[in-house]
């Protein structure tokens, strides 16, 4: 019988990509129990939608890098399950802007929540 | 998609295309290509466990020091996180040129400059720790 892969390389990275998203997420729940934890403020930066202060804005970005990292985590599991082709420098890059806007975010969140 | 960047003369599809060096010497075995993408995504959780780790110490001990050095600390701490996401992309483009073209691994002092980030910070909380009790 042939071993196709002995190292079961495809796998590991699938897992390695999954286990990134997942670190993300644990940055994403303190950034929104720093918004809910906030004072509740006045003055809404768009009427009609409460909650919506600078901290709700870093809430919404945390919430957005979340949804491209696990766009790009989608894409790669189904390209390494067909094959074992690497990744493209687009999908490397733009992970790599997600996390650093999360960055931006973070510090964002903690200058205001003091 | 096709604007122009202020100041340079990339445009959107430039910066979007495969970039030069991945068109240059031969495609590595599949096995260091992928093998290179799992240490880059190890680096950018590394960077992403600096951010966790500024945001919670903010959010989880608010007596650790005065307000403004607490706030300091944080932002040093999730700065570095940012620009080591930036410099796992640098280095998973360095090490596949390097591949690409039968050169050895590029030698870098990122390792070297984490240690310390880390043992600095690990030092500088236990020494706020012990001071805030």
């Amino acid at each position: 019988m042939e071993v196709r892969d002995p190292g079961l390389q495809p796998e590991r990275t699938t897992l390695a990509w999954r286990r990134t998203l997942i670190s993300l997420v644990v940055v994403d729940l303190f950034i929104w129990r720093s918004w809910l934890t906030s004072e509740p403020s006045t003055g809404n930066l768009v009427a009609g939608l409460p909650g919506l202060d600078y901290q709700g804005i870093c809430a919404l970005m945390a919430a957005l890098a979340t949804i491209v990292l696990a766009s790009v985590v989608w894409i790669r599991s189904r390209q390494l399950h067909v094959g074992n082709a690497a990744a493209s420098a687009r999908l490397v890059l733009v992970s790599t802007l997600a996390v650093m806007g999360l960055g931006a975010t973070a510090i964002a969140a903690i200058a205001l929540g003091s | 998609m096709v604007g122009k960047l202020s100041g340079t003369d990339k445009t959107w599809s430039d910066i979007l295309r495969e970039p030069a060096w991945r068109r240059t010497g031969k495609t590595p075995d599949y096995r260091f290509s992928l093998a290179n993408e799992r240490t880059f995504l190890a680096w950018i959780r590394t960077s992403l466990a600096l951010l966790a780790g500024a945001v919670a110490v903010d959010q989880l001990a608010p007596n650790i020091a005065p307000t403004p050095v607490r706030v300091v600390l944080c932002v040093l701490l999730a700065l570095v996180g940012a620009g080591l996401a930036a410099l796992s992309y640098h280095r998973w483009g360095q090490m596949e040129a390097a591949m690409r073209n039968d050169q050895a691994l590029p030698f870098s002092r990122v390792m070297l400059f984490m240690t310390i980030v880390v043992a600095v910070a690990a030092f500088a909380f236990a020494v706020l720790i012990l001071v805030a009790r």
